[in-house]
C-alpha cells in the first residue's frame, strides 16, 4: 500500500510541474507580440521548471519558444542558437518542426537564403508526415517569400499557390485571403495586373464571406487601385464607391474622406468636372470633420486642380495659396501631432503592457490557486482513502473477532457435551459393573443364606436369627446399591419424582406395619418441577427412610407423620412420631442418627431432633433450595 | 490532464481496496461456516448419543431385570449340619 501511495505522489508532482511549464509556455506565446520582455521572463521560468524536472521535451519546447521570441526581437543569432539546442535534444517531432521553421525565418532575415530554404523544407517534411495542413501551408508560404526575396517570382508564385491549395482544402478563409494578397502583390510587382486583379478580387470575395468590414474596405480599395492603373476608370470608380460604402458601414470618416478625394482626383484627371465637384466637397467635408490634415491638404490641392481645369485661374490660385499655407502650417501641426500621437501611442502601449502583465499575473495566480486546490483535493482524497482503509481493517477485525467468539462458544459447548457424554458412559459402565457383578453377588448371598436357613434344620434359634440378620443386612446393601445406581444414572431428580419415591416407600412401610398410622403431607406451594441433583435427592430420601425406620424399630410409635414444606430459600422436612422417645442427654447416638447428620451436611443442610421420654421424637431437616455441593 | 490522472488513481485504489476486502471477508466467512458446521455436527452426534442412552436408562428397572432373576433356588447347596 505504501508503494502505491508513493507512486501516486510521484505521478501527481510530475504532472503538476509539467502542467505549470506548459501553461507558462502558452501564456508567453499569447503575449509575445505585444509584450516580448514579459514573454521572455515567463519562458525563462518555464525553462527553469522543466530543467528542474529534467523533462527533455519541455526543455526543448521552452528553448524553441524563447528562440521564436528572440527572433521577433531581432536577435537572430541568439534565436538560432536556442532553436538549434532545442532541435538537438527534442524527441518530439512537432517541436523539431517548429524549431526548423524558426531557423528558416532567422536565416532568411540574416540573408542566408539557401540555409533558410533547407530549414523550411525540413519543417515542411515533418508537418506533411504529421498531416498538419495549416502549418504546412504557413511554411510553404514562407518558402514562397524566400523565393520572392531571391527575385525568383515563378517559384514564389508556385509556393504561394501550394499554400493557397492547402488553405483551400482546409477551408481556412483568413489564410486563403492572406495568400491571395501575397500572390496579387507578386503579380503587381511583376507588372501582371490581370493576375494581380484576379487575386485581389478573390481576397475581396473571401473578406466578404468572412464579413470583415475592414478587410472588405481595404480589398475593395486595392481592386479599385488596380483598375485605375489599368486605365479602367469606371470600374475603378465603382470599387472606390464600394470602398466608401464599406468605410461608411464601419464609420471610418478618415477612410471616407480619403476615398472621396481619390474619386475626385480620378474624375478631374479624366475631365469629368461636373461629377468631380460633389466628391470634392464631400472629401473636404469628411477630412475636415475627421481633422485628417494630410487629407485636407489633398482636398485643397484637388480644389486648385479642379478650378484650373475649369479655367478659373483666380480661384485655382486662391486654393493653391490655401494649400501651400495649410501645408506650411501643418508642418508644425504635423510635428506636434506626431509628438502627441507618439505620446498617446507610448501611453497606450504602456497601458496595454500593464494590462498584459496583469493578465499574466492573473494567469499565474489562477495557476497557483489551481495547484492549491489540487493539493487540497488530493489530500482530502488521500485522507478519505486512509479512512476507508482503516474502516475496512476495523470491520475485518470485528468480523474475525465475531467468528472467533462464535467458534470458541461452539468449541466450549462441544468440549462440555463430549465430557458429559464420556462421564455418562463411565457412569453407565460403573453402574453396569455394580449391577451385573456386585448386585448379582449380593442377591446370590441372600439366596444362599435363605437356602442355608432352610437347610439347617437343627440350627439353634440364635443361629437362625443371625442368618436372618445377615440376610436382612445384605438386602439393605442391595437397596442402597440400587439407590446409588439410580442416583448415578440420573442427572437430576424432579420433586415430583422424589415425592413418588417417598410415597412408595411409605406405602411399603405402611403395609409392613399395619398397626402404625402413616401421614405424608406435602405443601401445595412446592413446584412439582423443582429439580434436585441426584445426590441431594438421594440424601433427602435416605434421611426420611432412616428416620421412618428408626421410628418403626425403636420408638413403638402408633403414628408417624412426614411433612415437606417450603420457606423462601429452603425446604423443611419433618419426620415425627408419638413413640416412647428417648433422653438425649443419656442416650448415646447410634450410627443411624450420625449418618443422617452426615448426609444433611453433605447437601449443605442441617438437621435437628427433639426428643424426650414418652413425648415422641421430632426430626427436622432443613435443605437449601439450591444447595451447592460440598467439595 | 493531472486531475484526471488523480481521479482515476483515486477511483482505482478505492475500488481495488473495496474488492480486496470484500473478497477476503467472503473467504473468511466461508471457512468459518465450514468450521462451524463441522463442530455443530459433532455436537449433534454427542447429543443424539446422550439422548438415546438417557431414554434407555429411564426405561431400565433394577428390580425387574436383576433382583428377581437372581433369586433362584440353589440346589447344589447341601449342608450336613
Amino acid at each position: 500500500m505504501k508503494k502505491v501511495l508513493s507512486v501516486v505522489f510521484l505521478v501527481t508532482s510530475i504532472a503538476f510541474s509539467q502542467n505549470r511549464s506548459e501553461k507558462l509556455n502558452d501564456s508567453a506565446m499569447v503575449i509575445y507580440k505585444s509584450n516580448p520582455q514579459k514573454a521572455v521572463e515567463l519562458l525563462e521560468k518555464a525553462l527553469s521548471i522543466s530543467e528542474e524536472n529534467e523533462t527533455i521535451n519541455a526543455i526543448a519546447k521552452s528553448k524553441n519558444n524563447l528562440g521564436i521570441v528572440k527572433r521577433d526581437l531581432g536577435l537572430f543569432t541568439e534565436a538560432k542558437t536556442l532553436s538549434q539546442e532545442a532541435l538537438n535534444i527534442s524527441e518530439d517531432s512537432i517541436i523539431n518542426a517548429s524549431a526548423y521553421n524558426n531557423l528558416g525565418a532567422c536565416n532568411r532575415n540574416l540573408g542566408l537564403y539557401e540555409e533558410a530554404l533547407t530549414a523550411y523544407l525540413m519543417a515542411l517534411k515533418i508537418y506533411e508526415a504529421k498531416n498538419m495542413s495549416s502549418e504546412q501551408a504557413t511554411v510553404t508560404n514562407n518558402i514562397g517569400t524566400v523565393y520572392s526575396y531571391l527575385g525568383m517570382n515563378k517559384q514564389a508564385i508556385e509556393n504561394h499557390l501550394k499554400a493557397k491549395d492547402i488553405f483551400e482544402n482546409a477551408d481556412n478563409k483568413k489564410g486563403m485571403s492572406e495568400v491571395y494578397n501575397s500572390i496579387a502583390i507578386v503579380y503587381a510587382n511583376d507588372g501582371d495586373l490581370n493576375n494581380a486583379l484576379t487575386y485581389f478580387k478573390e481576397s475581396l470575395r473571401l473578406e466578404e464571406a468572412l464579413n470583415s468590414p475592414k478587410g472588405i474596405a481595404e480589398s475593395t480599395n486595392n481592386v479599385g487601385a488596380v483598375f485605375y492603373y489599368m486605365g479602367e476608370i469606371d470600374s475603378a470608380l465603382v470599387y472606390f464607391n464600394q470602398s466608401v460604402k464599406a468605410e461608411r458601414a464601419i464609420g471610418n470618416q478618415t477612410g471616407i474622406g480619403a476615398t472621396y478625394n481619390n474619386i475626385a482626383s480620378v474624375l478631374i484627371e479624366n475631365d469629368r468636372l461636373k461629377e468631380a465637384k460633389a466628391y470634392l466637397d464631400s472629401g473636404y467635408y469628411y477630412t475636415k470633420k475627421a481633422k485628417s490634415v494630410a487629407d485636407i491638404e489633398t482636398a485643397l490641392h484637388n480644389y486648385s486642380q479642379y478650378y484650373e481645369a475649369k479655367k478659373q485661374p483666380q480661384k485655382a490660385l486662391d486654393y493653391y495659396k490655401s494649400f501651400t499655407v495649410f501645408k506650411d502650417s501643418i508642418l508644425n501641426i504635423a510635428t506636434n501631432s506626431k509628438v502627441a500621437e507618439l505620446e498617446i501611442q507610448y501611453q497606450t502601449e504602456k497601458k496595454e503592457n500593464q494590462i498584459l502583465a496583469q493578465h499574466a499575473q492573473l494567469a499565474e495566480k489562477e495557476l497557483q490557486v489551481k495547484q492549491k486546490n489540487t493539493i487540497i483535493y488530493g489530500s482530502l482524497g488521500l485522507a478519505f482513502l486512509l479512512g476507508m482503509l482503516g474502516y475496512l481493517l476495523y470491520n475485518q477485525q470485528k468480523l474475525k473477532n465475531r467468528q472467533l467468539k462464535k467458534e470458541g462458544e461452539l468449541k466450549t459447548a462441544l468440549a462440555k457435551i463430549e465430557t458429559q457424554n464420556r462421564l455418562q458412559e463411565q457412569r453407565l459402565r460403573i453402574s453396569r459393573d455394580l449391577h451385573d457383578n456386585i448386585g448379582a453377588q449380593l442377591t446370590f448371598i441372600i439366596s444362599s443364606i435363605d437356602n442355608l436357613k432352610f437347610g439347617l434344620k437343627n440350627a439353634t434359634l440364635k443361629t437362625k436369627e443371625k442368618l436372618s440378620s445377615i440376610s436382612e443386612f445384605t438386602s439393605q446393601t442391595i437397596y442402597e446399591l440400587r439407590d446409588t445406581i439410580w442416583a448415578m444414572n440420573k442427572e437430576a431428580i424432579t420433586f415430583e419424582d422424589l415425592q413418588a419415591r417417598i410415597t412408595n416407600f411409605i406405602n411399603q412401610a405402611s403395609e409392613a406395619s399395619q398397626d402404625v398410622e402413616f401421614t405424608f403431607y406435602v405443601s401445595e406451594t412446592i413446584s412439582a418441577q423443582h429439580t434436585f441433583t441426584s445426590v441431594v435427592g438421594m440424601n433427602i430420601y435416605r434421611i426420611i427412610q432412616e428416620a421412618v425406620n428408626n421410628a418403626l424399630k425403636y420408638a413403638d410409635a402408633t403414628a408417624i407423620y412426614v411433612e415437606i414444606s417450603e420457606d423462601i430459600d429452603t425446604f423443611l422436612i419433618e419426620v415425627s412420631d408419638d413413640g416412647k422417645g428417648f433422653n438425649i442427654a443419656e442416650t448415646e447416638l447410634g450410627n443411624g442418627l450420625n449418618n443422617m447428620k452426615k448426609r444433611a451436611r453433605e447437601i449443605n443442610g442441617s438437621m435437628e431432633y427433639h426428643a424426650a421420654a414418652d413425648t415422641g421424637t421430632q426430626i427436622i431437616l432443613t435443605v437449601p433450595k439450591n444447595p451447592e455441593r460440598k467439595e | 490532464m493531472f486531475p484526471v490522472v488523480l481521479i482515476v488513481a483515486f477511483l482505482l485504489l478505492l475500488v481495488g481496496m473495496l474488492l480486496l476486502f470484500c473478497f477476503r471477508n467472503r473467504t473468511s466467512q466461508k471457512l468459518q461456516a465450514l468450521k462451524v458446521n463441522r463442530i455443530k455436527k459433532q455436537i449433534a452426534i454427542h447429543q443424539k448419543q446422550i439422548k438415546v442412552r438417557n431414554s434407555y436408562l429411564n426405561t431400565y428397572d433394577f428390580l425387574e431385570y436383576n433382583l428377581n432373576d437372581s433369586l433362584f433356588t440353589q440346589k447344589n447347596i447341601n449342608l450336613n449340619l
